[in-house]
């Protein structure tokens, strides 16, 4: 696989798709004609679900007749997804992916991160991960309620100092795969560092659109957790504003999604 | 111990809590002597700063005995009389290196909340939201202080505990404003607010070359100090009219550097503040901004505006247009204290510097309650409750 994808993680649309008509055919109709009843009826109606069904039937006829639903396109596959998908044979593919420059030379970054077993050291996710072999390693992910996930990764591209990828074993519970780039920040500033992590969405187009709108959390958390890898690297230490020394480990997050694999697809 | 908590907007609370420990090795353990109140404080008590939560401790602006340091710690011992800097830096990443500890890329454990609100994560701050970091106030027997050996500074000789513990934050701020100003030789600097802050940022002028500093507020007390003390010229704006006084006193030019020392709850005259206080109260916009509006139309065309005075969110009518047609430059931030501290320690030694007549009301830390009401009244002539845990 290229993982020095041209594509950027953060582009949304294909060229030319941000404007482009996504609304067609039997579905346009359909929009047309539900629009046009909900707003008769929402006028005959009176109090506030009469409101309501003006306002639903008005989006739904501009639906129809603009053949634009900007909900619908938040909802469809990034194209950095849409390839991600074909490659790997997965029904749709969900990205994660922040960049955070690190003060510290990149081989020291790139010889902590591969050493799998430090990622449980600032992933707020992760409970731990062993190393099984010098390319797999075994993750174990802390969900809500004392439950954990579990899955095996193999490393699928080592270059040192450049990139590491790796991609979860076939019977994993969640089908995901990650890279991590390093690469030196200008003027000698330390280490610009991405890192990419790609799901399948347990139920398909329908597990992406919830994973879709539950995305602003794993995306902060993610940002949060490479934080948290800088604090550690730069400073020896991770921030806390706790008053005490911690006497109990660390508490479980009561949020439904993870960072690393898509736990928002077990439920 | 006990701590002086916010509980809810305008109620606050002496409180028995557990003793801090160490926690990381770079941290140290306050006894805490003198802890100040801070207008920013004052926007946390109004309720203005989100994700303040019950019982959260504050103060930022300390004074105290290092009881206990961390296994990381190499320039602090037991015992040793210091001064923490209110904005937390961890003295490693880019910005710290380069001196620019008040935006630190690691001292915020709570980065997602401003990352959210600004775009990136911003420094923490003790006792300030958890937006801020979380982390717990000074106004308490005890305080910890992350990277100790960054943000602690060993009080030397000479300088007393009245002058000393406004070198924490009130005397670096308005040093950072005035530096941040840019005042060259010779200049006019007017000063919005006579608080602390704007007392410390006046004298830093003169302390950076500026040649007159005229001072604008309402309160006579404070008028009066700006005038005595710090040596401004002193504007009463509920009496004059602030633009064409400025304009008066400049000989039509205005003046070069302007420093709001006021911040997001600025009292306003007339329409203005109805407006805004109006506003601010449904939540429709965060900031009164009466100061830096005047602040930023009596700049002269190609001067600075520098912003001490704290806004949270966004701001209504910002007079942008003013901004760009004068070819203005924007300055602000939180302090960035640990670049002035032996600066000022220096001044101060030398007697060119003395913050200690803002210490107004020394008090026990039970009163705690009771010292917030003054200072926030402006009452007693209230410059800065102080308390002595
Ligand atoms: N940037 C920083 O690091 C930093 C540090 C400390 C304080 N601050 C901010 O500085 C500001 C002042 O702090 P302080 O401790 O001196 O507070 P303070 O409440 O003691 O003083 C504020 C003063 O502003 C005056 N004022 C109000 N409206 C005015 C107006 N329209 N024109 C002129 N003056 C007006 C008040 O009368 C008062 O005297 C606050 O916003 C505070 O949050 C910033
Ligand atoms: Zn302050
Ligand atoms: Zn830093």
């Amino acid at each position: 696989m290229n993982h020095d994808h041209p594509t950027l993680v953060s582009t949304r649309h294909p060229v030319g798709g941000s404007d482009q008509p996504n609304v067609q055919g039997l579905e346009r109709i359909a929009s047309l004609v539900t629009g046009g009843v909900l707003l008769g009826h929402g006028l005959r109606s009176s109090g506030l679900g009469g409101w309501l069904q003006v306002l639903l039937g008005g989006l739904a006829l501009a639906r129809g007749t603009t053949g634009r639903c900007p909900a619908k396109r938040a909802l469809t596959p990034t194209p950095l997804e849409s390839e991600l998908a074909e490659e790997n044979r997965w029904s749709s593919a969900k990205t994660l992916s922040r960049s955070i420059t690190i003060d510290k030379p990149r081989t020291e970054l790139y010889r902590f991160w591969r050493d799998f077993s430090n990622l449980s050291r600032f992933m707020t996710f992760i409970e731990r991960v062993e190393v099984l072999a010098s390319d797999r390693a075994h993750w174990v992910a802390r969900l809500p309620m004392g439950k954990t996930l579990e899955w095996t990764t193999r490393l699928t591209e080592d270059r040192p100092d450049e990139l590491l990828a790796w991609m979860s074993e076939p019977d994993a519970p969640i089908r995901n795969l990650g890279w991590v780039s390093f690469r030196d920040a200008p003027q000698g500033k330390g280490t610009e560092i991405k890192a990419v992590i790609a799901y399948e969405p347990p139920a398909g187009k329908l597990g992406y659109a919830l994973a879709q709108t539950l995305d602003l959390l794993p995306t902060m958390k993610a940002a949060q957790d490479l934080r948290r890898l800088k604090q550690l690297m730069e400073t020896g230490e991770i921030a806390t504003n706790s008053t005490r020394p911690a006497t109990v480990r660390r508490p479980v997050e009561p949020s439904p999604t993870v960072f690393h694999h898509g736990s928002t697809g077990v439920h | 111990m006990r701590a002086l908590t916010w509980q809810a907007p305008n109620r606050l609370s002496v409180e028995t809590l557990p003793d801090p420990g160490i926690v990381n090795p770079k941290d140290a353990i306050l006894k805490v002597v003198m802890s100040s109140v801070c207008g920013s404080d004052l926007h946390l008590l109004d309720g203005y700063v989100p994700t303040m939560h019950p019982g959260d401790v504050l103060g930022h602006e300390f004074l105290g005995e290092v009881v206990e340091t961390g296994a990381a710690v190499t320039g602090l011992k037991k015992g040793d009389r210091a001064i923490a800097i209110s904005i937390i830096g961890c003295g490693e990443c880019g910005y710290c290196s380069e001196g620019h500890f008040n935006c630190c890329d690691n001292s915020n454990p709570n980065g997602q909340q401003t990352e959210l609100a600004y775009g990136y994560s911003c420094a923490g701050i003790f006792g300030y939201s958890h937006a801020f970091g979380g982390y717990a106030g000074s106004h308490a027997t005890y305080v910890r202080v992350p990277y100790a050996d960054v943000n602690l500074f060993k009080v030397p000789d000479g300088v007393s505990n009245e002058q000393a513990v406004f070198v924490s934050d009130a005397a670096p701020t308005g040093y950072f404003g005035a530096d941040r100003a840019d005042i060259q030789r010779g200049d006019t600097v007017a000063v919005w607010g006579c608080g602390g802050v704007g007392q410390m940022a006046i004298r830093s002028a003169y302390l950076l070359g500026a040649e007159r500093v005229i001072a604008i507020d309402r309160f006579a007390d404070r008028l009066r100090l700006a005038e005595e003390k710090a040596g401004a010229i002193p504007l009463d704006y509920t009496r004059t009219d602030v633009h064409e006084a400025l304009l008066e006193l400049t000989g039509g030019r205005g003046p070069d550097r302007c420093i709001d020392c006021v911040g997001m709850e600025a009292h306003g005259t007339g329409i203005e503040q109805v407006y805004d206080k109006a506003k601010q109260q449904l939540r429709l916009h965060t900031e009164r901004g009466a100061a830096l509006r005047q602040a930023i139309r009596a700049c002269r065309k190609n001067g600075t505006v520098s912003v001490l005075g704290v806004y949270g969110g966004l701001l209504d009518k910002f007079p942008m247009g003013a901004i760009v047609n004068k070819a203005l430059t924007l300055r602000s931030g939180q302090q960035a204290g640990q670049r002035y501290v032996p600066r000022l320690f220096e001044h101060i030694q030398k007697g060119e510097l003395d913050p200690s007549y803002l210490l107004t009301h020394p008090m026990d830390l039970e009163q705690g309650p009771e010292g917030y009401h003054l200072f926030k009244q402006k009452a007693q002539n209230c410059m800065r409750a102080v308390f002595l845990p």
